[in-house]
């Protein structure tokens, strides 16, 4: 017995040793520690959409826009009745998500489904399945209590992320090369994301837009409007049967500006597209560009917001959405 | 539950405090059972339902067994056990594998008939343990072990975790005693199995899923045309994660057992020393190997017939043992691709004069690298989405693709490194024996190592990927 707990001993303090050493020399450049998403963390939120205490869950689909624009918090605060689930993946249409939540008989709640033209033109549909999947064939007590106990590590230690891994070490060593960057993404465990543009050349984001773009000779192929309506019938009957249970779909076109609203006009124009989408789908519409405080935000990179501006954003779209009683 | 989950952590740690207190042996059978079950239902409860119900009907058949005088009812009751066993095989593991043939093979004939696509779960670790209970049933058919008069002792014996859901495939025969005696942990149990885990535990998450993964993953992917340097580095390392991944489980397998004062059976002893393919198999998935010669080989008729028999017996227990690993023909080819290389090698100790020229170490040395080179070269059938992909690689391997070729990333060149390091560690212990090694071990050195490999593991977080053998 004497030995076993020696041995343990020496183990303890040594690993202690160790990793404090190279968490502690991390932090010394700066580095902090951070959540990392992944398929459990989106299914630990999935699992979400049944509130009690008399709540209606707030379901915010989409892609990155919303994932790093919301303020949790403030919907929690201004919207009391309401539990606020964030489901949206970063540059991942938000549609399959939309119909496994039709699909599934205990969803009672309300979704606000951030979308744009290419995320309801059919080909995309199936973007965010493989997480659908995840949550209903992987996704079990054991995973969500490993889950919760790694959220716990990644919020307090930066020795948690993959940048920092001995492999990972040992490779920027052969090759000479620098420190990782410095993260200015963060992400809370309820998977609420933040962008701070304070020293990010946002013009990038614009160049490589450009450079997309010039692949095709400056006009992005879009759908014939008839068949993209079309398709859309399939989704009709996924917000009816949300409907018929006492919830709703809201989808949501929110605010871009610049190369990137220019894109989106000339590939889906409004009138076409956005404008004959609650006819046919059924649901609820709401468009940044008919609500002056959403279109007054600022959008360091044509279509995301700085974490600054969040609650303002969140804000503007609370009130847009209570003002059309659509909550 | 995974070995390499926080969950199991707090699970084990658990399980631990509660084996140590003062109840009666029957007691904590009782806990390791409910353990089991908590282990394996974390899963799916639904699938825990099925393991219960097949390990009861095999109880329930080896009472009817016992009971038989008549050597056709015997017989009759093992056929049963034999159906519902291969019958629940079958039917998760290769419906739609034999759907999909049946469909092509009539296409062949000129009928067409559309196979229904079944949406099956594959319950995990349904291939060990119901060749585990099957091999229970056989044995008391055959008389060689009595019967397991307790459900409970049974079910433990079936659904005991640490070997549940990947092996080591245990034999009634080496479990009953640990079942009948009391066991409790010991300093020196926790010692071995505690070092045991933490080298699984760097082999799965260090070596396999960070060093290995990644470069293989490059080189095996559908429709591609790797380069050569891609297609070796690809093909080597995946030699590496298959065996990091699985001996990996082994070892926690071994190591959980044996600090709840369980002996489980060694699964790998450094196989990639061995010299010639039947030396292959004596050291890799031993449990396997030993019930195909035992259940399979030796009934079909093992080596007492002809050579041209003993070479079909040899071809016909690889093939299942291919088939065992995977529903698709990829499988098939890598068991048949072995069979061959052990039907070939039967042949030449038979024509070749046993001399001295042939025992000595340049020529075991020679014959060892060759037995690597043939294995390694297998491995692409086990990797590869299909006969395509594997073609392409094979022909990349051998320098056929007009592909330029490219400069392999640093990770490749660790991963190739890592695996010269674990061919070397190999080489080096083809005679140890580690759980003697570490018993015999002072605590600082211990603690050193433990040290070692803890920060290691810790430092190589990653993306958590299930262990290999699980979907077998």
């Amino acid at each position: 017995m004497r030995r076993l707990l020696l041995a343990i001993t020496i183990a303890l303090c040594g690993l202690a040793l160790i990793a404090g050493t190279v968490e502690w020399q991390w932090r010394q450049r700066g580095y902090l520690p951070g959540i990392l998403d992944g398929q459990d963390l989106w299914a630990q939120q999935r699992q979400r959409v049944y509130p009690e205490d008399g709540q209606q869950a707030l379901v915010l689909l989409g892609a990155s826009r919303t994932l790093y624009s919301i303020d949790l918090q403030r919907i929690r605060e201004r919207l009391p009745g309401y539990a606020p689930v964030m489901l949206a993946l970063d540059a991942m249409p938000a549609m399959a998500t939309l119909r496994d939540l039709s699909a599934d008989p205990h969803f009672r709640g309300v979704v606000v489904c951030d979308i744009d033209g290419i995320g309801l033109w059919k080909i995309t549909w199936e973007s965010q399945q493989p997480w659908v999947d995840h949550y209903h064939r992987q996704w079990t007590p054991s995973r969500d209590l490993h889950r919760r106990l790694l959220n716990l590590w990644q919020q307090h230690a930066v020795i948690a992320r993959s940048d920092f891994s001995l492999l990972r070490s040992l490779v920027r060593t052969l090759r000479s090369e620098p420190e990782p960057f410095h993260p200015h993404m963060q992400m809370s465990s309820a998977r609420e994301g933040s962008i701070d543009y304070q020293g990010v050349d946002t013009s990038q984001h614009r160049r490589d837009l450009e450079a997309h773009l010039a692949k095709y000779n400056g006009k992005f192929p879009g759908p014939d409007p008839a068949v993209w309506h079309a398709d859309l019938a399939e989704a009709k009957a996924w917000v009816e049967k949300i409907r018929q249970r006492g919830g709703s779909v809201i989808f949501y076109s929110s605010p871009i500006s610049g190369l990137r609203r220019q894109v989106e006009e000339d590939t889906y124009p409004r009138a076409q597209f956005w404008n004959r989408l609650a006819e046919s789908t059924g649901a609820h519409t709401l468009h940044a560009d008919d609500v002056p405080a959403l279109k007054a935000i600022a959008l360091p990179d044509e279509s995301h917001v700085d974490y600054r501006n969040k609650r303002a954003y969140t804000d503007a779209l609370i009130d847009a959405l209570v003002t059309r009683k659509l909550l | 539950m995974q070995f390499d989950s926080l969950t199991f952590v707090v699970f084990f740690l658990g399980l631990l405090a509660l084996y140590q207190l003062p109840w009666s042996w029957s007691a904590r059978k009782w806990l390791l059972l409910l353990a089991s079950f908590v282990f394996y239902g974390a899963w799916s409860p639904a699938f825990l339902l099925l393991l219960i119900g097949s390990a009861s009907v095999d109880w329930w058949l080896s009472l009817r067994m016992a009971a038989a005088t008549a050597p056709q009812l015997r017989k009759r009751w093992l056929l049963v056990s034999l159906a519902a066993n291969l019958g629940l095989l079958g039917f998760f593991k290769y419906g739609n594998f034999l759907n999909r043939n049946v469909e092509s093979l009539l296409a062949a004939i000129g009928v067409h008939w559309q196979a229904p696509v079944f949406d099956i779960l594959l319950p995990v670790g349904i291939s060990f343990y119901t060749f585990q209970s099957l091999s229970y049933c056989i044995d008391v058919y055959r008389g060689q072990v009595p019967v397991q008069r307790s459900l409970r002792d049974y079910v433990l014996f079936v659904a005991f975790f640490p070997q549940l859901v990947a092996g080591p495939i245990v034999r009634y025969s080496e479990f009953r005693d640990q079942l009948e005696q009391p066991r409790r942990s010991s300093a020196d149990g926790v010692v071995v199995g505690l070092s045991l885990m933490l080298l699984g535990l760097f082999q799965k998450v260090v070596l396999a899923d960070t060093v290995f993964a990644p470069v293989a993953d490059t080189g095996f992917v559908a429709g591609a045309a790797p380069g050569t340097a891609l297609a070796w580095s690809a093909t080597l390392a995946f030699s590496g994660q298959i065996f990091c991944d699985f001996a990996g489980y082994s070892m926690c397998a071994i190591g959980a057992a044996l600090m709840l004062g369980f002996h489980l059976p060694d699964n790998f002893r450094s196989p990639y020393a061995a010299v010639g393919f039947s030396d292959f198999w004596r050291r890799w998935h031993i449990s396997l190997s030993t019930w195909l010669r035992d259940y399979l080989y030796v009934p079909l008729g093992g080596n007492r017939g002809s050579q041209w028999l003993t070479a079909r017996n040899l071809m016909l227990t690889m093939l299942l043992g291919g088939l065992w690993h995977g529903a698709a023909w990829t499988f098939v080819a890598w068991g048949a691709f072995h069979g061959a290389w052990l039907g070939i090698e039967r042949f030449g100790r038979r024509v070749l004069p046993d001399s001295t020229l042939l025992r000595a170490w340049p020529m075991r040395a020679c014959y060892g690298a060759f037995t690597l080179l043939v294995v390694v070269w297998a491995w692409v059938w086990f990797r590869a989405p299909d006969f395509a992909t594997a073609a392409s690689i094979h022909g990349a391997m051998l320098g056929q693709q007009q592909t330029p070729a490219p400069v392999l990333s640093t990770e490749a060149w660790i991963a190739l490194a890592s695996f010269g390091v674990l061919v070397l560690a190999h080489l080096l212990t083809r005679s140890f024996d580690l759980r003697a090694a570490l018993g015999r071990a002072p605590a600082v050195a211990l603690g050193l190592l433990w040290a070692l490999l803890l920060a290691a593991i810790v430092l190589s977080p990653g993306a958590g990927r299930a262990f290999i053998y699980f979907q077998f």
